[in-house]
């Protein structure tokens, strides 16, 4: 570049440099600069590794090229080969002394549901055990899981391709609000639930599903966005919007007309049922950019209650972990601070796609619900825009000049400004069998970022 | 009564961590006061004062207060809240606004900007400054004690993106007349700058614009950077940027004496432009930087005069001593040293021009000696001594006080970024100086549009007692007359 | 010194002025205003017309950028200007643009080359409405464009503009744009858009040109064009033999 009278100068450091450069009447754009968290060393490794900017490069391009078509509903066995005694669960693996009281109560009601026990006591026995019973994280089959995010063998799955990449995801399907078992409950209420999902919805999906064109979860997203929802704590406009993509098939079905209103009321009537196929979508989307050295752009941010545990495209399926932080919001009901357990779910797996907190500034309407203003979501996405590498134009927000969503967490951006990834979240009750008990902000620990360069540096001297 | 405290998480630059120390040393019934950074050199400080101090990292901030009474010292403590409080850049407000930028990437996304200009502390500066090369812009680094292999790195990366890298430890550098880091208010001219040294840079600029030749752009390239590792990376690319420059018709490069095998290659580069390019190498047998003004002058049409300067007082009751140079400017200091040991023999120096001439760590004053205060290993932490002289303005009163001190020389740099008034700041510890018979020459390096006044600054000096040169050669060649051959090496 | 120092940007065209004012002090009359200029006689043969602007004016070859503008006359003193209020402090100097050495061979050829050629600046300085008249600009772009290329008949434009100035029968801004006009600088829109026209793409930088005022712009356009697409070493050279 040639040599002129530059009329914007960056700036980092001393404040009285960027006055002196005002001064004299040039444009100053100063950073509001802060030590890096991590290793110096690790940073300037990443930092000057010079396969990160293309690696990156091709990471968000990865991203934005995956897809998400919703192509069946079946039952866990046969999606993920899950045998009996076998379950999946959110974030990183975890053993049951450490296991937080939510999951504890998921994996509880699952093996009741199951019938691999007679009472919450004997199945907490043989979960202790470890006998004939084991678990390991969803993420680890490409799969997701809200909250406790716990899936077991007789549980009905949407199955979501990423034709682009020739890739699977699998999630849940949404049980509703309250006390449900990925919140860590496990009363009849539940279970009882859980039988009428396998026994009618499940099914009744699948048929509506297998005979019609895939559904096209992705454009369903980018249009929810554009309608006030973030795609983690508010799925209002994707839910309806997917009732009405799947209603023709159902009535078309041929099922008892009562079951076909009950599933109807049941999907019309939980605003959250089209998170577990945000969810899925979201893990082709960063799973496509999963496995390309030098890239510290995180693929994975999940969470189990006791660990958040993160993945980049460039350290593999290596978890780095460290303890959970608690969520801060609104409580339900008689709920307080000291009744909610620490972060716990996979559906962070939207923030990691650029949608939830990063896309706060598309859902004014639930930012008092998770104890904010209007201006602070403006804020916290542009904000965001500062820690990703991309953005991505499928997901456009409208108050923000259709602005694509901030996409691409990266990590040396996050270990360096101090800034962590905002996510949006529910918050299960810290006691096994309690429930929701509200929802609100978190962020992940810093100490999964650093560790996270840590490695990426270490990769540099390998390379 | 004491308070020490250490807070986490609260990064403030040294300059500002100065202004708000000062403010609460300030205060009524505050004995001491020390806000800053926790690196060693700080801690020590606040050792000597008398503070106990915690074992501490340099990303901790240390505040330490010592105050009369109880009452007071909530005061003083409260007072640094609220000052750092203030210092802490205001946020954007009006709604919808976005809040200022993290990191160099995403200020640089933000604008047009074409530079950048870092100055975190060196540990972090590569960082920063990749952030700002990938984005395409000429960086400045103004941030000392960076590693030299990424220097190197940070060269390559630059050069493979087409962009220029001014630095590290640069302190200096004009574009198109916009001032970055230490610069004087120049005119617009024909003759571009390299310079590997920030202060023979400003001194070779004021002289030129002394002599009504203007400057068109002033690169600096930091001072390693004609080493042999880093192989004239930067000044390579700089001679290449101005000689495609329309507005530059002749090129100066400023440098201590390079590597040998370093020279050859940057002459032949040089050569092969289609701009010609005078080297000011200082050292041995070179000319000093005020001859090479004289020469730039010439070959740009211009006319040259001896640069002015201003007679001091010469007390009656003169002793006899060594010469003693306390300067902020590290090239400066070599300049003055070079013309002083051909006169006088040795000169000590942190900055010494032969290995054997080095001081002991403590900087004790032995025989002729000469101290850069803007040494990278008397900076860590704290504020240059052209922005902050108080460090220089203690060792100037303990020169005074020194028995063995016969002459005293100082430099004093003006421009864009330097201290507001540092004629006053001196003008106390000159008067004693000459009060107690000792003669102090300065070399005062400004131009007639500089903020702090030019002719203001001389003529205070020169009040106070000092002889005034604009020509740091002229001003080393007085002191050395003053101090004699009897002034020797005692 | 007065309690307010506003610091501003030079044009090095004032150095003259601002350096002679060391010595002595010079009262200037305001001579027009706009919301972002002022503009100043000076009586001075170098610089005739001072302009002190703020950043978002355009900004003319010979000005002083501020973020604040004086009120009513002011005194150039010690190389500062000072209205009683505030001084104004030079913090940096920059040099105007003057396009020189460019080929207009890329320029294409302009149909109404034939009417255009006779540009006679006797007729044209002072005519039409404006800060400054629609003439006016087109002789100042004719010769920034013509300076650029190096036209033949530079010199006969020059002579008829000076002959123009000194019947002094335009408007003091235009007094400014146009003699140094005739040292070739220009304002920054038009020098970027002659360079763009030389490199065969003129549209790139037009847009940014023709937002200059309500129709300086475009006759500022208009002036280059015709000095760029008359000379001889053009395209346009063929198009006109062949008329």
């Amino acid at each position: 570049m040639s040599l002129g009278t530059p009329s914007v100068v960056v700036t980092a450091g001393a404040a009285m440099f960027a006055d002196a450069l005002a001064l004299q009447g040039v444009g100053v754009s100063a950073v509001q600069w802060q030590p890096p968290a991590g290793d110096p060393a690790s940073v300037a490794a990443v930092m000057g590794d010079p396969r990160r900017a293309a690696a990156n490069a091709r990471a968000l391009e990865a991203m934005l090229g995956a897809q998400a078509h919703l192509v069946d509903v079946l039952p866990a066995a046969e999606a993920l080969g899950l045998e009996r005694g076998q379950f999946l669960h959110a974030g990183p693996p975890v053993e049951w002394e450490r296991a937080s009281g939510p999951l504890r109560g998921a994996l509880i009601g699952a093996m009741l549901f199951e019938g691999l026990a007679d009472s919450p006591a004997s199945a907490e026995q043989a979960l202790a055990a470890g006998a004939g019973v084991g678990w390991e994280p969803c993420h680890s089959r490409g799969a997701v899981g809200p909250m406790a995010g716990v899936v077991s063998p007789s549980m009905w799955m949407f199955c979501l391709r990423d034709e682009a990449n020739g890739t699977t995801s699998w999630c849940s399907l949404n049980e509703g609000l309250g006390k449900v078992l990925r919140y860590g409950a496990y009363d009849e209420e539940v279970l009882s639930r859980l039988r009428w999902m396998s026994d009618v919805l499940g099914p009744l999906l699948q048929q509506a599903v297998r005979g019609q064109e895939p559904v096209d979860v992705r454009a369903v997203i980018s249009q929810m966005v554009q309608m006030g929802d973030e795609g983690h704590n508010r799925n209002r406009a994707g839910t309806l919007m997917f009732l009405r993509e799947v209603l023709p098939a159902l009535i078309d079905s041929g099922r008892p007309s009562a079951d076909v209103a009950a599933a109807v009321r049941f999907v019309a009537g939980n605003d959250h049922f089209f998170l577990n196929l945000v969810m899925p979508a979201c893990k082709l989307q960063t799973a496509a950019a999963a496995g390309i050295p030098g890239s510290s752009v995180v693929t994975v941010m999940a969470r189990n209650g006791t660990d958040f545990g993160i993945q980049t495209a460039g350290t593999g399926d290596t978890w780095f972990t460290a303890p959970a932080n608690t969520p801060e919001g609104l409580f339900l009901g008689a709920f307080g601070p000291e009744d909610a357990n620490p972060d716990i779910g996979d559906s962070a797996i939207t923030e990691t796609a650029g949608l939830g907190g990063l896309s706060m500034a598309t859902a004014p309407a639930i930012v008092r619900f998770v104890g904010g203003a209007v201006p602070d979501a403006l804020a916290t996405t542009q904000r965001m825009y500062d820690i990703t590498v991309g953005e991505n134009p499928a997901f456009a927000i409208p108050i923000l000049e259709f602005r694509g969503a901030p996409t691409g967490i990266d990590v040396t951006s996050v270990v360096r400004s101090g800034v962590l990834p905002q996510i949006n979240t529910g918050m299960a009750g810290r006691v096994a069998g309690t429930g929701q008990v509200g929802a609100g902000l978190v962020t992940p620990p810093m100490a999964c970022f650093t560790q996270a360069l840590d490695a990426l540096a270490g990769s540099v001297l390998r390379s | 009564m004491r308070a020490v405290e250490l807070r986490r998480g609260s990064y403030v630059d040294s300059v500002s961590l100065m202004q708000v120390s000062r403010r609460v040393s300030g205060l009524e019934g505050v004995r001491s006061a020390v806000v800053a950074m926790a690196t060693d050199l700080n801690l020590d400080l606040a050792a000597g004062l008398g503070f106990e101090v915690p074992p501490a990292s340099p990303n901790e901030m240390l505040v330490a207060v010592d105050a009369a009474s109880a009452d007071v010292l909530d005061a003083a403590l409260a007072e640094v809240d609220t000052a750092l409080g203030e210092s802490a850049r205001p946020q954007a407000s009006g709604f919808g606004d976005a809040p200022a930028p993290v990191t160099v990437r995403a200020a640089a996304a933000r604008t047009q900007a074409t530079v950048a200009l870092i100055s975190t502390p060196g540990q972090y500066a590569f960082a920063d400054a990749v952030d700002a090369v990938d984005a395409g812009l000429h960086t400045m680094v103004f941030s000392d004690n960076v590693p030299l292999e990424q220097e190197v790195a940070l060269k390559d990366r630059a050069a493979a993106a087409g962009v220029l890298v001014m630095g590290p430890d640069c302190g200096t550098a004009v574009l198109g007349g916009v001032g970055l880091g230490f610069a004087n208010v120049v005119r617009p001219g024909p003759v571009g700058i390299v310079a590997a040294s920030g202060t023979g840079a400003q001194q070779l600029m004021t002289l030129l614009d002394g002599a009504g030749v203007g400057v068109s752009h002033c690169l600096g390239v930091g001072g390693r950077d004609l080493s042999a590792t880093v192989a004239g990376r930067s000044t390579r690319q700089a001679l290449d940027l101005l000689d495609e420059d329309e507005a530059t018709s002749l090129v100066v490069v400023v440098s201590k004496p390079p590597e040998p095998s370093v020279a050859v290659a940057v002459r032949e580069h040089a050569a092969g432009l289609a701009t010609p390019v005078l080297f000011a190498l200082l050292g041995p047998g070179e000319p000093d930087l005020t001859t090479t003004a004289a020469t730039v002058v010439a070959a740009a049409g211009g006319t040259w005069a001896a640069p002015e300067h201003w007679t001091g007082a010469v007390g009656s009751g003169r002793r006899a001593g060594a010469l003693r140079g306390l300067f902020a400017g590290g090239t400066l200091c070599d300049e003055a040293m070079l013309l002083a040991s051909a006169a006088l023999g040795p000169v000590r120096s942190n900055i010494p021009l032969d290995p054997s001439w080095a001081l002991g760590d403590d900087l004790a004053s032995v025989g002729h000696t000469m101290i850069d205060f803007g040494d990278d290993r008397l900076t860590r932490g704290r504020p240059h001594p052209m922005i902050d002289g108080s460090q220089r303005v203690q060792r100037l009163l303990a020169e005074v006080e020194d028995p063995t001190t016969g002459v005293l020389l100082l430099d004093v740099v003006l421009g864009l970024n330097a201290a507001p008034d540092p004629a006053s700041e001196l003008a106390g510890p000159l008067h004693a100086a000459t009060a107690a018979g000792i003669p102090v020459v300065t070399s005062l390096a400004g131009t007639r549009d500089d903020p702090q006044g030019l002719r203001e600054q001389a003529a205070r000096l020169n009040e106070a007692g000092a002889w005034v040169f604009l020509s740091n050669a002229a001003a080393a060649r007085c002191a050395v007359e003053l101090t004699g051959p009897s002034g020797g090496d005692g | 010194m007065s309690p307010r120092a506003v610091p501003c940007a030079a044009s090095s065209l004032l150095a003259g002025l601002l350096d002679d004012s060391r010595v002595q002090p010079v009262r200037l009359m305001e001579v027009a205003r706009t919301r972002v200029s002022v503009h100043y006689d000076t009586g001075r043969d170098d610089v005739p017309v001072l302009c002190v602007c703020t950043p978002d004016a355009v900004r003319l070859p010979a000005s002083l950028v501020a973020p604040a503008l004086p009120d009513g006359e002011v005194t150039a003193q010690d190389g500062t200007l000072a209205d009683g209020t505030a001084t104004w402090l030079v913090v940096r100097w920059w040099q105007p643009p003057r396009p020189r050495g460019l080929s207009p061979y890329a320029v294409a050829p302009v149909p109404t080359v034939d009417r255009l050629e006779d540009l006679r600046p006797l007729d044209l300085v002072g005519l039409g409405p404006g800060l400054t008249p629609c003439g006016d600009d087109i002789v100042a772009g004719a010769l920034v464009g013509a300076s650029a290329v190096d036209h033949p008949r530079l010199a006969d434009w020059r002579q008829g503009t000076r002959t123009a100035l000194r019947a002094r029968r335009t408007t003091a801004v235009s007094r400014g744009l146009l003699h140094h006009a005739l040292e070739g600088y220009a304002i920054a829109p038009l020098a970027d858009f002659i360079s763009a026209a030389c490199a065969g793409d003129a549209d790139q930088e037009s847009e940014a040109l023709l937002a200059v005022g309500h129709s300086s712009g475009a006759a500022l356009a208009a002036g280059a064009l015709h000095a760029l697409a008359t000379h001889p070493a053009g395209r346009s050279a063929g198009y006109r033999g062949a008329a």
